[in-house]
């Protein structure tokens, strides 16, 4: 195995493949990427009352989120570590029912993390009440996600999501609720899948069917600078791959074709409150108009019906919406009403596979009674379920990338100019962590 | 021996030579019939829709037939006959209908 510092992606034209397959590599993120980004947690839905818990790990680190009042921001993190022995005191999600409690001795905190017990106090005579803290994580909330950095000294999340708000905040994803959560494991470094999801080059090869009414040549590609973005393209039409002349095109096939492929194969993707009446009104297309003028006008009436406003939205952020990745390891499709999110972490040393979380959130009107959380999902061999056949032909590419990237003698990589330039940049901003690198 | 295959809805007349599949005939004739893989029925780009036939059309062969239980059009029209041109070598004369088959430029 050759040095890590030799798995450097910014400045070089040719990929080394070692970032995908080292265990170095592996350890250099350990060391100085996952404890130094922001990374979303848990969303605020996840704990609704005082003392609800979600534990967020991440290689060795983990800490525990957990609320602290009722106010929308009373949220503290913790390293999920007693003070005492170190024992873990969080696990998976929950109520601590008031305090925090130590199962190992007993001693407890309350909520803000001071320490309410030590067992038998006369033998600890030198412990100051500062000492006996629980020790914080910084803890940030964006749109209801929950974010933690094990950096104390990391600059606050909103200086650190930079322009992610700008492209986020029309669909108001402090609107959205869960619609399902679904964990499992992938046969992939975590980056394979974070790349794989940051481009639509893949389209015509991997999910040739969506061809028929995607116009994948009209993406366009946003690097940002920590962050990136693409989108655009969703008007329903061929893409130009398939060479269909327009006197041909059959707007109602491509209607159905775009609303079926959605509904059917990338089920989450358009919420649950909207779906089977978008379907059946994609069977009536009146004469004379297109499929996009009346997707267009069906999804906004349905919209209204339902009390939200997307009045601020663009025809392209109700047609195709964004497909966003907030680094390092958040990633995926957000249209009008819906948001469809991956979430993706190293799983322990192995670079050859990760834990891969699908959230699929859908909004709802301003007052609405919360839709109760989904129950959490979880499948240790992603085929023991069925999660739609464009989720299902990704799988299916991950366990093969993974397999060939390991095979000796294979070349460095090459990502093209415009079409994986949000990979490319996604790379840069790795090696910004990883190696200093003037990105 | 040549069968004929007549294109919905642009009218182009196809001769296909024996043994040739649909996809072959085209191309051989100066067409461009939609495909992404370059005919490995992969990709279901291709996939015609039978409209009448004068012969009874060979079964489809295994990969043919993984792939079109899979195409889009079949679970919206199950009822109709779906093809892949890039597999079906027509036994006698055959209307299809499919879009997007045009004179390479």
């Amino acid at each position: 195995m050759g040095e890590v510092s030799a798995m450097q992606a910014f400045g070089n034209e040719l990929i080394p493949r070692e970032r995908f397959t080292s265990t170095e590599f592996v350890a250099l993120e350990y060391e100085r990427l996952w404890p130094r980004v922001w990374q979303v947690a848990c969303r605020l839905e996840e704990i609704p009352s005082p003392g609800d818990f979600v534990e967020y790990t991440i290689g060795d680190h983990s800490a525990f989120v957990t609320r602290t009042g009722t106010g929308t921001c009373d949220v503290r993190a913790y390293h999920n570590t007693c003070i005492h022995r170190g024992t873990r005191l969080a696990s998976g999600c929950g109520s601590f029912r008031g305090e925090i409690r130590c199962p190992f001795h007993g001693w407890r905190w309350d909520l803000d993390g001071t320490n309410t017990y030590v067992q038998d106090p006369h033998e600890f005579p030198a412990a100051t009440p500062d000492e006996l803290r629980l020790r914080d994580v910084q803890v940030g909330e964006y749109g209801g996600f929950v974010f933690v950095n094990f950096d104390a000294d990391a600059p606050p999340l909103r200086a650190y999501l930079e322009d992610i708000p700008d492209w986020f905040d029309p669909y108001r994803p402090e609107r959205m609720v869960f619609t399902s959560m679904k964990t499992t494991i992938v046969e992939a470094n975590w980056k394979v899948v974070v790349d794989a999801f940051n481009e639509g080059y893949h389209i015509p090869a991997v999910h040739p069917e969506i061809l028929k009414w995607k116009d994948d040549a009209a993406l366009e590609y946003t690097p940002l600078h920590t962050h990136t973005r693409y989108g655009g393209g969703g008007w329903p039409m061929p893409s130009p791959r398939l060479g269909i002349p327009p006197e041909e095109v059959d707007e109602q096939e491509i209607l159905l074709a775009k609303v079926d492929d959605l509904v059917d194969n990338l089920p989450g993707y358009i919420g649950p409150s909207e779906a089977e009446v978008l379907r059946a009104q994609a069977r009536e297309l009146p004469d004379g108009m297109s499929a996009g003028e009346y997707y267009l006008n069906r999804r906004r009436n349905g919209a209204v019906a339902r009390g939200l406003d997307w009045s601020h939205l663009s025809d392209e952020q109700v047609l195709g919406g964004d497909d966003l990745l907030v680094f390092p390891n958040f990633i995926g499709p957000v249209v009008a009403g819906a948001f469809f999110g991956y979430r993706v972490r190293p799983n322990g040393m192995d670079p050859d596979t990760c834990i891969f979380d699908l959230w699929t959130m859908e909004e709802q009107a301003e007052g609405a009674e919360p839709r109760p959380l989904p129950e959490r999902e979880v499948y240790p061999d992603w085929r023991t379920h069925e999660w739609g056949l464009i989720v299902e032909q990704d799988f299916r590419n991950f366990d093969g990338i993974q397999k060939g990237l390991r095979v000796p003698g294979g070349p460095g990589l090459r990502w093209n100019r415009r079409q994986e330039s949000c990979v490319r940049r996604f790379h840069e901003v790795l090696d910004r962590y990883l190696f200093g690198a003037p990105t | 021996m040549t069968a004929s295959v007549r294109v919905e809805p642009s009218g182009i007349t196809l001769d296909v030579h024996d043994g040739e599949t649909v996809m072959a005939a085209a191309r051989r004739a100066g067409y461009r019939w939609p495909t992404i893989c370059g005919g490995l029925a992969d990709c279901g780009a291709c996939a015609l829709e039978v409209v009448s036939i004068t012969a009874e059309l060979p079964p489809p062969t295994t990969v043919e037939g993984v792939r079109l239980n899979v195409l889009v059009e079949r679970r919206r029209h199950p009822d109709r006959t779906w093809r892949l041109a890039c597999q079906l070598v027509p036994t006698g004369d055959v209307v299809v209908r499919k879009t997007g088959v045009v004179r390479d430029t």
